[in-house]
Order: C-alpha cells, then sequence, then structure tokens
C-alpha cells in the first residue's frame, strides 16, 4: 500500500503555488462576505468617571447574581434527584446503584473543582464575601445531593451500618472447650 | 410502590429457586426404589393371566405382591388390613379366596387389579388350602423331580433343579406336559422354572434381599481425583509470599495446560473440541458421569444388614445394585459403624458379640477381627470420637440400662483422654447423667429427671452439632440480628401424661439436667399414632396428631432465642468456654401449623455445610414423601395484618397461614408406591454439592432420591458457558493486537494527510 499525500497538500507551500495562486490584489477587491464586519482600530475613549463607577457596580451585582446562579445550579436537579431515586426502588440492580454513586461521587468532583465552577465570578475584591457564601451555599447543595445518594445506598442496604452487617466477623462461643457430650 | 417491588421480587425469587420440583427428566433415573415382598409364605397362580400371587407377611399383615409370570417383574403390591392363615386359586377363573388368621372368614380377590370381589362366596368346606405345594404324584430325589401319572403311576417327565434349592413354594403341572416349580435357593433368592415335557423353557430369578433390616450405615467411596489438586491448594497456602504463591500457581496452571496438550497430540482441533466438552462419545459419557458423581459426593454404598444376619452393600448411585453381600457369624445384628479415618466396619450383635472389617477397598470387605464385650442384650452403642481415645472406643448400653466404655481393639487401655466426657441416657421413665471416670471410663452418677408415675417420655432427641452453625444469628427484615441460642449440649424430649392426655414439650441441658423449655399441648394428642421430634441447630419441631379442636395433624415449631430484643447478645465469646457454668436460659417463640396427612418419620435435610435453607422431610402414612422447607415453619411468622414494612423484607417472610398444604412440588416420591413397614428410617447424606442432599429412606422396601431445598445453585453444565467465554477471549485479543494498533496508525496517517 503505498502512502501518498493528497496533491494540493503537496503544492500547498512550493513557491510555484505561493506566487501564482495568491495575489493580494485579488483578495483585497473582494468583498467582504455577508455577516462580517472590519473592527476599526480606534476607539473613543469613555472619559466620564461617574458613570465608570456605576458600571463596576452593575457588573459587581451582575457577578454577585451569577455567582448565586453557579450556586443554585446544584439545588435545581435535588427534586429530580429525589424523585428518581424514590422511583427506582431498593432492589440491587446495576443501574440504580450506579446511579446513586455517581450521585456520591458527582457531589465530591464538585467541591473539588469549585474554583473552576466559580471562575467567571473570581478575582473581584469587592464581591468576594458574596461569592465566598454563595460558594458555601453550593458546597451545601452538593452535600444535599450526596445525602440524597446516600440514602439511596442506605435503603438499597449497601452501607455496612447496621449489625447483621458485621455478624460474619462476631465470634462463635466455644461453650465445649475439653468437653465431649454423648446422649443415649 | 416499595411494597409493589418487593412483592414481584419475591415472587420471581420463589419462581426461580424453590422450583424444586421432581422432573420427568430426573423421576425414575435420580431416584430408585427397591421393593421387597420378602418371605414368601404362599405362592399362588393364575394360569390364565400368567400372574404369580404371592402372599408374604409385614408388621404382622398380610402382603400381597403381584408378579408376571413371564419374566418376574412385580406387577403391584397391596397390604391387607390383617393376616391370612391360608389360601386358595378358585379354579379356572383369576379369583383367589384368603382366609383371616383370626376371624377364619374367607375373602375372595381377584389377581389381574388386586381388587375385593363383593358377590362372590365360598363355602368353608369348599376352601382347600393351597399354600402348601400339592406334591402329589410327585418324585422328588435331590436335584431331580419327576412326574408321576396318577394311574399308571410310569413317569410322565422329570425336570432338574438347581442344586442349591431349599425350598419348593409352588409346583403346579398338569400332569401332560407341563410343569412349573418356584423354588427357594439357599442365597434367599426365589427361582422358577417352566418345563415342557421336561425341557426347560422359561426361567427368571427374583431377589429377595431381605425380610427386615436390623441396621444400616453409609460409606462414603472417597474422590481420588481431587487430591492432586488438593495437595496444590496446600501447596500454594503454604507459600507465604504472594507474589511466589501467585507464580506457583501459574506454573501449575503451566504444566496442566501442558498436560491437555498433550492429552490431545498437540491437535489445536481436539484441544478446542476437549476445552468446549464436545466430545458425546457414549463410552466417554458414562465415565464422565461416573467422575461427576465422584467429584459431587453422591456416589456412596449404603450397607444394610438383614435378618439373616447378612450384610449386603448397595450402592446408591447405581440404583441401588448390590455391590456385595456377606454372611456374618453373628445373630441379631443391631448396630453397624463405618470409621471413616480407619476404614473398618464395625458390626455388633444384640448379645454383645462384634466383627471387624476392613473397608479400604470400598468394593470387596476383608475380615478383620471378632470378639464379644462384656454386655448382653445391647440396645444402644455410640463411638467415642476424641482426640485422646482411639476410634476403638465406644460407649455400651444394655437393656437393663446398664452401660459400660469398651475397647473393640481388644487390649484394655487406660482411657488417657484430655476431655472431660459426659454421658446423658434416657428410659421411659426418665433421664439420668454421668460423667466418665477419665482414667477407667467408669460412669459417675450426676444428676437425674424423674419423670412422675402416669408420665412417660415418648421421644427423645439430642442436638446434633457435627455441623457448626453457619451464622449466630438471624438477620431481620430491618437489618437487625437476632442471636440464635446455640448451647451445644442440649437435648429435647416429649412426656405424654396419660391421665391428663396432654404432652409436654421439654428441652434440657444434657451437662447439668436443667430444664430449658417446658411446653404443654392440651389438644388431646392421639397417644397411638406417631408423634415425631426434630432438634435443629436453634428449633425444635414436633408432630402430632390431635382430635381438638379438630382431627388435624399439628406441626408446632419453638425456636430458641439468646433474646428476643433485636441486637442483643447475652453470650460473650471471650468471657465463656465452660458450659458447666451454664448458659443463659434462652428466650422462645413458637407457632403451630395444621397439616392434613399423618406424619409417619421426620428427618431433617444434612447438608455440607449448612448453607442452604433447612428441610423437614417426612414420611406420611400415605407412603409418600414430602418436604417443607424450614422457613415456611418459622416460628417467627405473623398475621398479615401484624406485618410491618421490615418483617416483609426478612428472608422468606411471609404471613402466618395456620395450614400448610401439601404441594405436589415437594412430594418426592411422585408416582412411586413405597411399603415402608412400621419403624422406617429416613436419613439424610450430604454431598460435595452444597445444594444437595440424598435421602433414604428405609424400611421394608428401600427409597432413594436426591432434593436441593435451595435449588440447584451450584449445579452448572460441565461446559458451562465455555464457548462465549473463549468468543470473548478471542474478540479481546483481536482487538488488542490487530484492530487497536490498525485504528492508531489509519488515525496517524490521516493527521499526516497520507492518503492510502
Amino acid at each position: 500500500m503505498a502512502c501518498e499525500p493528497y496533491d494540493w497538500a503537496v503544492r500547498l507551500c512550493t513557491e510555484a503555488a505561493t506566487s501564482t495562486i495568491i495575489d493580494d490584489s485579488v483578495i483585497k477587491s473582494l468583498p467582504s462576505p455577508p455577516g462580517f464586519k472590519v473592527i476599526e482600530k480606534s476607539q473613543k475613549k469613555e472619559t466620564n468617571t461617574g458613570t465608570d463607577e456605576k458600571r463596576t457596580t452593575e457588573i459587581n451585582s451582575l457577578l454577585a447574581s451569577k455567582a448565586m446562579q453557579i450556586a443554585m445550579a446544584p439545588a435545581k436537579s435535588i427534586p429530580m434527584n429525589m424523585i428518581m431515586s424514590y422511583m427506582s426502588g431498593t432492589s440491587l440492580q446495576i443501574i440504580p446503584i450506579m446511579a446513586a454513586l455517581m450521585l456520591l461521587s458527582g457531589p465530591i468532583k464538585a467541591i473539588l473543582g469549585i474554583r473552576s465552577a466559580f471562575k467567571p465570578v473570581l478575582g473581584n475584591k469587592e464581591i468576594q464575601s458574596q461569592v465566598n457564601s454563595a460558594m458555601i451555599l453550593y458546597i451545601l447543595f452538593q452535600g444535599a445531593l450526596m445525602y440524597i445518594g446516600l440514602r439511596k445506598l442506605n435503603s438499597m442496604g449497601l452501607i455496612p451500618n447496621t449489625k447483621s452487617d458485621w455478624l460474619s466477623w462476631e465470634k462463635h462461643v466455644d461453650y465445649n472447650k475439653n468437653i465431649k457430650s454423648f446422649v443415649f | 410502590m416499595a411494597p409493589l417491588t418487593i412483592f414481584f421480587l419475591l415472587f420471581f425469587y420463589l419462581k426461580n429457586s424453590i422450583v424444586t420440583a421432581v422432573f420427568a427428566d430426573e423421576a425414575y433415573t435420580v431416584d430408585w426404589q427397591i421393593q421387597n415382598i420378602g418371605t414368601y409364605n404362599c405362592v399362588l397362580e393364575n394360569s390364565l393371566d400368567d400372574i404369580l400371587v404371592i402372599l408374604s407377611e409385614l408388621d404382622s399383615k398380610t402382603l400381597l405382591a403381584y408378579v408376571n409370570e413371564t419374566d418376574g417383574s412385580l406387577i403391584s403390591r397391596n397390604l391387607l388390613d390383617y393376616k391370612v392363615s391360608d389360601a386358595m386359586m378358585i379354579p379356572n377363573s383369576a379369583n383367589f379366596v384368603l382366609q383371616n388368621d383370626k376371624t377364619g372368614k374367607l375373602e375372595t380377590y381377584e389377581s389381574l387389579h388386586g381388587y375385593p370381589v363383593q358377590n362372590f362366596t365360598i363355602d368353608l368346606t369348599d376352601f382347600k388350602p393351597s399354600c402348601k405345594p400339592n406334591l402329589e404324584n410327585i418324585k422328588r430325589s435331590n436335584e431331580l423331580i419327576q412326574v408321576i401319572d396318577p394311574e399308571s403311576k410310569l413317569t410322565l417327565f422329570h425336570a432338574i433343579l438347581p442344586a442349591t434349592v431349599k425350598d419348593i413354594v409352588l409346583l403346579s403341572t398338569n400332569y401332560v406336559s407341563s410343569l412349573k416349580v418356584f423354588s427357594l435357593l439357599d442365597n434367599s433368592s426365589y427361582v422358577f422354572q417352566s418345563y415342557n415335557n421336561g425341557e426347560l423353557v422359561n426361567e427368571w430369578t427374583r431377589n429377595e434381599l431381605w425380610n427386615e433390616i436390623n441396621a444400616h450405615t453409609v460409606v462414603e467411596i472417597a474422590d481420588k481425583s481431587m487430591e492432586n489438586v488438593l495437595d496444590e491448594m496446600i501447596i500454594e497456602n503454604n507459600t507465604s509470599n504472594p507474589i511466589l504463591a501467585y507464580f506457583t500457581r501459574l506454573t501449575m496452571n503451566w504444566k496442566r495446560f501442558l498436560q491437555l496438550m498433550e492429552r490431545n497430540g498437540y491437535n489445536p482441533g481436539r484441544v478446542l473440541t476437549d476445552i468446549l466438552s464436545l466430545n458425546n462419545n457414549e463410552e466417554f459419557d458414562s465415565k464422565f458421569i461416573e467422575n461427576q458423581n465422584l467429584k459431587f459426593g453422591f456416589s456412596k454404598y449404603l450397607i444394610v444388614a438383614t435378618e439373616a444376619n447378612e450384610l449386603i452393600a448397595l450402592d446408591i448411585v447405581h440404583n441401588g445394585k448390590k455391590v456385595w453381600s456377606l454372611k456374618t457369624k453373628l445373630t441379631n445384628i443391631k448396630f453397624l459403624d463405618f470409621v471413616p479415618t480407619t476404614d473398618k466396619l464395625v458390626v455388633v450383635a444384640e448379645d454383645g458379640s462384634f466383627e471387624k472389617y476392613d473397608l479400604s477397598n470400598r468394593n470387596n470387605p476383608k475380615f478383620l477381627t471378632s470378639g464379644r464385650v462384656a454386655v448382653n442384650d445391647v440396645i444402644s452403642f455410640k463411638r467415642v470420637t476424641d482426640k485422646g481415645l482411639e476410634n476403638d472406643y465406644y460407649l455400651v448400653k444394655s437393656k437393663d440400662g446398664k452401660k459400660a466404655t469398651i475397647n473393640l481393639g481388644g487390649q484394655d487401655k487406660n482411657i488417657n483422654n484430655s476431655d472431660t466426657i459426659y454421658v446423658t441416657d434416657h428410659d421411659k421413665h426418665g433421664v439420668t447423667g454421668y460423667v466418665m471416670n477419665s482414667e477407667n471410663g467408669e460412669l459417675i452418677h450426676t444428676w437425674s429427671f424423674e419423670l412422675l408415675p402416669n408420665q412417660e417420655i415418648i421421644n427423645f432427641v439430642e442436638k446434633d452439632i457435627s455441623t457448626k452453625p453457619v451464622s449466630i444469628a438471624n438477620v431481620l427484615g430491618n437489618r437487625d440480628v437476632s442471636y440464635k441460642y446455640l448451647y451445644p449440649n442440649l437435648a429435647a424430649l416429649i412426656i405424654t401424661n396419660k391421665d391428663t392426655g396432654e404432652i409436654y414439650i421439654n428441652v434440657i441441658d444434657t451437662l447439668t439436667g436443667q430444664l430449658l423449655v417446658n411446653e404443654k399441648q392440651e389438644d388431646k394428642p392421639d397417644f397411638n399414632l406417631p408423634i415425631n421430634l426434630i432438634f435443629g441447630e436453634h428449633w425444635i419441631i414436633y408432630s402430632y396428631f390431635s382430635s381438638e379442636p379438630v382431627p388435624e395433624t399439628k406441626i408446632a415449631v419453638i425456636e430458641l432465642y439468646e433474646s428476643l430484643i433485636p441486637n442483643q447478645r447475652l453470650s460473650n465469646p471471650e468471657s465463656a468456654g465452660n458450659a458447666l457454668l451454664g448458659a443463659n436460659l434462652p428466650e422462645i417463640v413458637s407457632k403451630s401449623f395444621l397439616f392434613p396427612e399423618i406424619i409417619k418419620t421426620m428427618t431433617l435435610s444434612k447438608t455440607k455445610f449448612g448453607i442452604s435453607v433447612d428441610a423437614i422431610i417426612m414420611e406420611l402414612e400415605s407412603g409418600q414423601i414430602t418436604f417443607i422447607p424450614k422457613f415456611v415453619l418459622n416460628a417467627r411468622r405473623k398475621e398479615e395484618k401484624d406485618m410491618t414494612d421490615s418483617d416483609k423484607k426478612e428472608f422468606m417472610a411471609s404471613p402466618y397461614v395456620a395450614a400448610i398444604p401439601i404441594n405436589d412440588h415437594f412430594v418426592i416420591t411422585h408416582f412411586r408406591n413405597l411399603l415402608m413397614g412400621e419403624g422406617s428410617k429416613i436419613i439424610s447424606l450430604p454431598t460435595n454439592l452444597e445444594s444437595t442432599s440424598i435421602i433414604c429412606d428405609i424400611g421394608n422396601d428401600i427409597f432413594c432420591t436426591r432434593i436441593s431445598p435451595s435449588g440447584q445453585f451450584d449445579v452448572m453444565r460441565p461446559n458451562f458457558e465455555k464457548g462465549k467465554l473463549l468468543v470473548t477471549m478471542i474478540v479481546m485479543l483481536l482487538l488488542c493486537y490487530f484492530i487497536r494498533p490498525f485504528v492508531i496508525t489509519k488515525k496517524l496517517k490521516a493527521m499526516w494527510l497520507v492518503k492510502e
């Protein structure tokens, strides 16, 4: 099997190709495609400081609401997960078990990656406290999701928290040490 | 939602795991029956239909057996309610007349189907007792038998009987050409010979192996094929370094692979068919099945001691085929004991004489020694298995209540055992406890449990502690636990009180004589019908027939727990160790159930590890054998309205319903008709398969089958999914070594914009 590159790929960088095919003047004379806009290099600078401050507070409030939005995102999935885990029953099947494990692992991953989740609103010192409280809320909601997962695993009996789970480790009593009994 | 899910789960679980019916392909192949007739007291011939009617005795009643005259096969049997003194065949008809031994009355039966004939009367004067063969005009000298013409007194024709003929049970001739002789041989088999003009035209033999079985034991045929694997496992277990152990396993498997290659002559095709078990050669199959039977522990010999003091070994796997038989010099054999560690079979007779056989070769018993112990009228015999004692030590009890420790080895060695031996003995009037003197084996009286004069012990069962309990507690529905009362030295007894008509069910500590459980049944139990009792892991089950409030068989279960409070454990594994200090008193839960048939005998199924569900095997008065899983006879069953959601989650929990029906799927004798007689005994033998237990009912007949109370969860086809596994492995290999690199180069080429 001969490996041969495509023809145009071979001719892409040859001198003849650059000199003959690409002609600047031709390109420049062509009209721009629809929707294409040439950005002007020189922009008018805002000088009004009052509007600037107003703008910053607006941005801050926007950022704060954005932070709250991020924090509320896991809360929205709580009712759905609750219903899902209730409806799927307590039978030991691979899909409900996987779902419950995902409910456990998802929040852990989310909490560990909290900075990346809040990245768009981080770095602004003025709203840091608001972002922090949003982060706490976020962790709380993730905790709630985890709790649903734990409850689910518990209802399936997969968490060894009862006496019966540790029964095999309990020792038998050897009553007949050095004793033999025969019954006629 | 949740209850519905549980319902469906339970439904499917029950559907999948509790289908333990005898399937058509297993019936008559897995189970077998030896239909015994016994000693022929009388033989009648229905020459019209070629049927022989054989009269024998069972439980002081007469047993009628109908046998095909042409091949000797048994057509049917019928146990009468009375004993017959004599019988007569009505000439030129299919009917025969029986005379009642007690009343002298005559009754007519027809020999084709065995039904009584109602509208037929025969006068006593016409009744000619014909049980004794009519040897008129017959001349017999040793083996030669001559038929003489009644008129001319000349010999018409003659026949030669086998040399070992002991007795003639039937002789019929037409004084022209035919002669039929049915005779008993020396080896208790019966031979039927039909002669025409002195020439033998038909001959068959029926082996009536016994009249009654006095004792039995079971000998397992050891599976030698697994010894190699066992050795390998021991080597692997003894290797402390896990990497080295893994390497050992790897080299062993490699060796096994090389052996497989060598066995198949390094032919890949044959190796593959061997792996896939595609060889359907018949010879290979029977050998393969033989090996599987050995591996699964099905190969066992049932050794029975007959009334004629003969030992007969029957192969349980091969439909009860007689493997060997030997005549002992003992009279009235009482006990058979097989010691697996030394391969010795001990046979003890009632008068204390014994014989020992070596059974290292299971197919060829060798006589070792014989002797006599100084105890007359032996009624009970127990082997003392203890690390300090050899296997030759036995505890013997005689009819007059005397007990002794004896050594069948011959020499009266001192018993220098490290363990203290306690002996509990019982008779009708009480239970007594003894402790053995460790020096001379003498029994010293320690305690007594005495009854009132009107009371009587009718059933006494000790707790079987040969299998260690799998778990120490029952898991409840909410995953809490209820600790079982697992104190081992227990015995249960049923006492009747003839004056009040009550029965008492007691559980006592066999070391101290302490009474632990005392229950009473006042619903007029019938003392004439069987009262059965079994002791399980932490429960006892007893059955009796009572006439109040409705005449019905009742099965009651008493379960013993450490405490009825969940999760409360009273026994302490650290401090316990002396049973003499006594265990805590048990707390009990009990329930009674109604059963539609009279239960004759009852036993508990035994499996190798005791993980399978316990089954209570019952021989019914109707001659059928059925079983009930223990979870049906659960003392903690509640009425449906009292059951909580978590109660329903408990393993096999079901609401309490008093009546237990007989489920056809659980009747393990299916179409068979057993005639067990009184004193029959059911035994359960564990096999190497945890799910399966061999059940044998030993009485007048012998019936053996296999049951799996929890379903055959550990039984797989020999080529179990091998095809799928191999295909998966091939696909994985292809993926790893061919497709994956191919895809990688393709991707690389595409990146480099290389055209193929």
